[in-house]
């Protein structure tokens, strides 16, 4: 009898071969249109610093219909990336804490300060776009 | 009526005639009541004898019958071909080690691995006697006030209790896709384990720990792809404990940078 162990190779496309590093890989690319969508964000403040036209320029380049599938997209990404987020953040707390406050809890709260939060940014941009139009 | 049949595919590799594996087809008896293992002592009864496989317990306890099912690994002891029933079944040894024939894998890697995190209570004497090898005065005086005798109330057993139902079985291993990528990831169960000992009040070697747990191949080889915790009989959530201590680690390089005595 010898031995003569057989090591399967990693192929290259592993992550396309189970639904969990499916949603893993999905998961972790929610940042790449976070941070691409920042870079768009970024530009915008840059052409507002430099003139009236050229933020008029951004404004007409964020109304072409791919940018705004782009913002959709970014959209659901940032969503996923942020449930997914409070999803894991209390496994990842001191086991100590996690014994006071159940996990489910701490996801709760955080959900309810996202809302919360997303809600006060919405209301006061709207708030603005009223009374600065009137001003 | 005639008997109902299954189909099992079984991934078959045998190191003394095979260049690598192939799978093999068998169409047995479908029998409701039967777990994939039932299925598997069939085959080996009356198909194939030279089949080979772990088992022992049947009761989900001695984590020896870990496999890969249609893609997901699990216990054979508590797979049953009801759930599958009339479709397939696929059986492949655990992903990530090396296949010693058919579904029986080659797991010393992993138990160097559960070595290396020195799973033990490591009591203040041990940890002191480390301390003083390696001439961390500050580590000792700390330990002297330590020596007591160990008790441990239920809080304190109930903080670790949850990291220390493991058993082993290494399900966790087959579900990393890390440590597919990089082998010498310490891995899910190893490092849970670890942390389980870190959070025994009982025990005084964390310090010892870290260098495996805080190495590179330790936790900082995570990326919280989450499925260890997934496919864990036994609910341990590796993937919390690995993660807690990237917390840990973070933090305590930032209390050494602030504490020039203990050095980095």
């Amino acid at each position: 009898m010898s031995r003569r162990p057989y090591v399967r190779p990693v192929p290259r496309t592993w992550f396309m071969d189970h639904p969990a590093y499916r949603f893993y890989m999905l998961r972790e690319a929610s940042c790449v249109f976070d941070g691409l969508y920042a870079l768009n964000l970024f530009y915008g403040l840059v052409q507002l610093a430099s003139g009236a036209d050229a933020w008029q320029s951004w404004l007409d380049f964020q109304a072409n219909p791919l940018m705004v599938v782009f913002a959709v997209i970014t959209f659901g990404m940032t969503l996923l990336h942020s449930l997914t987020f409070i999803d894991m953040a209390p496994r990842v707390m001191p086991q100590q804490v996690r014994k006071m406050i159940a996990d489910s809890k701490v996801r709760f709260a955080m959900r309810g300060a996202l809302v919360a939060v997303t809600v006060v940014i919405v209301a006061i941009a709207i708030i603005n776009g009223v009374t600065g139009g009137a001003a | 009526m005639t008997q109902q049949t299954i189909t099992i595919e079984i991934l078959r590799y045998n190191p003394e005639a095979d260049s690598k594996p192939t799978f093999g087809t068998f169409e047995i008896p479908y029998n409701a009541d039967w777990s994939l293992l039932d299925a598997l002592e069939y085959i080996k009864d009356e198909k194939s004898s030279s089949l080979a496989y772990r088992w022992s317990c049947r009761m989900a306890v001695c984590g020896s019958c870990g496999m890969v099912v249609n893609g997901r690994p699990q216990l054979g002891c508590e797979t049953f071909l009801r759930d599958f029933f009339p479709g397939k079944v696929t059986v492949e040894p655990l992903k990530n080690f090396p296949i010693e024939k058919d579904l029986v894998v080659d797991s010393s890697s992993f138990i160097e691995k559960l070595e290396s995190v020195k799973p033990y209570v490591i009591d203040a004497v041990d940890a002191m006697t480390a301390a003083r090898q390696e001439k961390k005065e500050i580590a000792c005086k700390e330990l002297e006030t330590d020596l007591k005798v160990n008790k441990q109330t239920p809080a304190e057993l109930g903080l670790f209790k949850q990291f220390s139902m493991c058993i082993n079985c290494m399900l966790c291993y087959s579900a990393c896709p890390q440590l597919g990528l990089n082998p010498m990831f310490t891995g899910p169960a190893a490092l849970a384990l670890g942390h389980r000992y870190n959070l025994d009040n009982r025990d005084h070697g964390s310090d010892e720990r870290a260098d495996v747990i805080q190495a590179k191949d330790g936790v900082w080889s995570c990326t919280f792809v989450g499925y260890c915790s997934e496919v864990c009989p036994k609910n341990v959530d590796p993937a919390a404990a690995i993660n807690q201590n990237k917390a840990q680690g973070a933090q305590d390089w930032v209390f050494s940078l602030l504490k020039p005595g203990k050095g980095a």
